[in-house]
């Protein structure tokens, strides 16, 4: 890579991003651009016309709430100017060489992933996370720190795991979950389950993958 | 005017609970889930309404609503909230068709039934009942018409506004310690009166009369729509349609469903570009008896919740929060709906704190447990006609 590495985003993960970055690749120039937006998903992506991407590479930042899939539009959004996303692993992190990694996927400090796995693009493992061995985790998945996940466990896209949670061995977490309880989690969590410490019972969505299933 | 609230052992006492079980809930249509939740081959919903486990599945494209308990040994015969399975019962794996009719048994044999004995062993029906996408069942063995339950304009109503519903449907359930008329009689006040107090902060700036400009035009309540002539208070929109009654005049339960609706401040948000909202710039609420409120806000915001009694003074709220009708092509959009339901949770977790603390006042036994006024008539009507129900005096129909 002789590009220079942009780290651009709309919130305040921007910064812990940035620090990783300087952390995985100190041989690169590398500079954060902040992306100011509303509502969501309305980007003022004006700021990338200061780094042409013949001469910067990408990584993207966003982890708006519970809606990882302010990610998916943001990288899509940049994905149109030209970009190429690269991923950043900490070189505190421990990752086994057969896990395969995901374009802009970042892994900080203390992360831990076995042997055999998979962590999909535009995945984040914050701080201290443990990942088993067999371990398949999605596009845009989030697990938040010291999340620790045991073997064979399968995590669907845009899922995001709250903070000290624990899954247990082989549990299979559908796509679209916000497991928003930090407790230890097991058997099969259907899509669209949502944990909060609002509701006594998750919160359940139906038919939200209809359309795709009968399209 | 003052009308009287009903006593307060009504809400605290389990003789007039179980009246409330046998002639309330065991009398009339209930409210028991959305076709979302139907919508294919054997998906089932199952629900305790009045104290009766009901199971209402789609059993070759038809809803049907059978006692969730296998005829064996009373096992449930659907144990999840919902899903979809076929009809076999967890326990001994006995297994029913379509019409409720016992199909098989594994092991047959050793049971040694008759062809006779097993013609006892059906499933019990419900009457069953849809309105639109609202699906109602009835707990009697002789259901009146759900049209002598709910008028005409509440049924037109819900069947105007079914196809602009999300498919997508959020849904969850939590309790709390009081009755459930309180949170029927919360919704039902006339002008909301209780909204800038309980919900200063959250529901009620969103009404704030002075940032109010004139409504975007609503597609459901259109001046050449079915819905234009529909009976609403056109002058003070939140007020209910109820007509003063005489002391020895019998409430018409058609009377205690409301319809209510005011012009709302509308904002578009990131998601409004995503669907096709019916009626943008207002709210409306249907107050569907006996424990049902379905909110429309700004027709982008859909929310029904029933009011399920567990005990005298025990709640079991179901919550459903849907959208408008999604674009084609919309991606899903899980996260939207929470954030509905994390905004309504907040709103009613305020009421239900004032439930709680009115349900232990009322425990201690007051004389009476309040006076209503005029702009609570609606209420008053509730109460009245629950009255009714409960000493048993044959309504007028």
């Amino acid at each position: 890579m002789n590009k220079s590495l942009l780290i651009a985003g709309p919130d305040s993960t921007l910064r812990s991003a940035y620090a990783l970055a300087l952390e995985a690749c100190p041989q690169y120039r590398i500079e954060q651009l902040f992306i100011p937006s509303t509502d969501y998903y309305l980007f003022d992506l004006s700021g990338f016309g200061a780094f042409p991407p013949s001469e910067w590479d990408i990584c993207i930042a966003v982890n708006e709430f519970y809606i990882n899939d302010v990610r998916r539009a943001f990288h899509e959004a940049t994905e149109k100017l030209g970009y190429r996303s690269v991923s950043l692993i900490s070189p505190r992190a421990t990752v086994d060489q057969s896990v395969t990694i995901g374009e802009n996927a970042l892994v900080f400090a203390g992360a831990f992933v076995g042997a055999g796995g998979t962590i999909g693009h535009h995945a984040v493992l914050r701080p201290n996370v443990f990942v088993g061995e067999e371990v398949n985790i999605g596009n845009y998945v989030t697990l938040e720190a010291n999340v620790s996940i045991r073997e064979l466990v399968r995590i669907g896209d845009f899922t995001t795991i709250c903070a000290n949670s624990s899954v247990l061995r082989a549990t299979s977490i559908g796509a679209h979950c916000y497991l928003n309880l930090a407790r230890q989690y097991m058997g099969v969590i259907p899509d669209s389950t949502f944990y909060s410490p609002m509701f006594e019972n998750p919160v359940r969505v139906i038919n939200s993958f209809l359309e795709e299933e009968t399209s | 005017m003052i009308y009287p609230s009903l006593p307060p052992a009504c809400y605290t006492d389990e003789s007039w609970f179980e009246r409330e079980r046998e002639n309330l809930f065991g009398k009339h249509w209930l409210f028991a889930c959305l076709t979302q939740q139907l919508r294919s081959e054997n998906s089932f919903v199952t629900r305790t309404l009045g104290g009766v486990p009901v199971l209402i599945q789609n059993l070759g494209g038809e809803l049907k609503a059978f006692r969730n308990a296998c005829p064996h040994r009373a096992a449930a015969l659907q144990i999840e909230p919902y899903g979809n399975r076929k009809i076999i019962c967890p326990y001994h794996g006995w297994s029913f068709d379509h019409d409720g009719k016992l199909r098989g048994i594994p092991l047959g044999t050793g049971y040694n039934f008759s062809e006779e004995d097993k013609r006892c062993m059906d499933l019990q029906p419900y009457a069953l009942a849809t309105i639109g996408s609202f699906v109602f069942v009835n707990l009697s063995e002789t259901p009146k018409p759900v049209t002598e339950q709910f008028s005409n304009d509440l049924i037109l109503l819900l069947e105007e506004l079914s196809p602009w519903i999300s498919l997508e449907v959020s849904y969850t359930t939590f309790s709390g310690n009081y009755n459930w008329k309180l949170n029927f009689e919360n919704v039902a006040e006339g002008e909301g009166q209780h909204v800038p107090f309980v919900h200063q902060y959250s529901l009620a700036p969103a009404f704030k009369a002075e940032e109010l400009s004139p409504p975007p035009p609503s597609y459901l309540f259109r001046s050449d729509g079915p819905l234009a002539n529909i009976c609403i208070n056109k002058k003070q929109m939140w007020m209910s349609s109820i007509k003063p009654w005489k002391e020895e005049e019998l409430i018409d339960v058609r009377d205690v469903s409301y319809i209510k609706r005011t012009a709302l401040p509308y904002r578009p948000r990131w998601y409004s570009a995503l669907m096709d909202s019916c009626d943008r710039g207002w709210y409306f609420a249907c107050h569907i008896f006996p424990n049902v409120n379905l909110s429309v806000v700004a027709g982008e915001h859909i929310f029904v919740e029933q009011f399920m009694p567990l005990a005298p003074g025990r709640t079991e709220f179901h919550s459903w929060a849907l959208s408008a009708r999604l674009k084609k092509g919309v991606r899903p959009m899980p996260h939207m709906l929470w954030a509905y339901h994390h905004g309504e949770k907040h709103v009613v977790d305020e009421d239900i704190a004032v439930f709680e603390s009115v349900q232990k006042v009322l425990a201690a036994h007051p004389e009476n447990a309040g006076y209503l006024g005029e702009n609570e008539r609606s209420l008053a009507a509730f109460d009245r006609y629950v009255l009714q129900c409960l000493t048993e005096k044959e309504t007028k129909s």
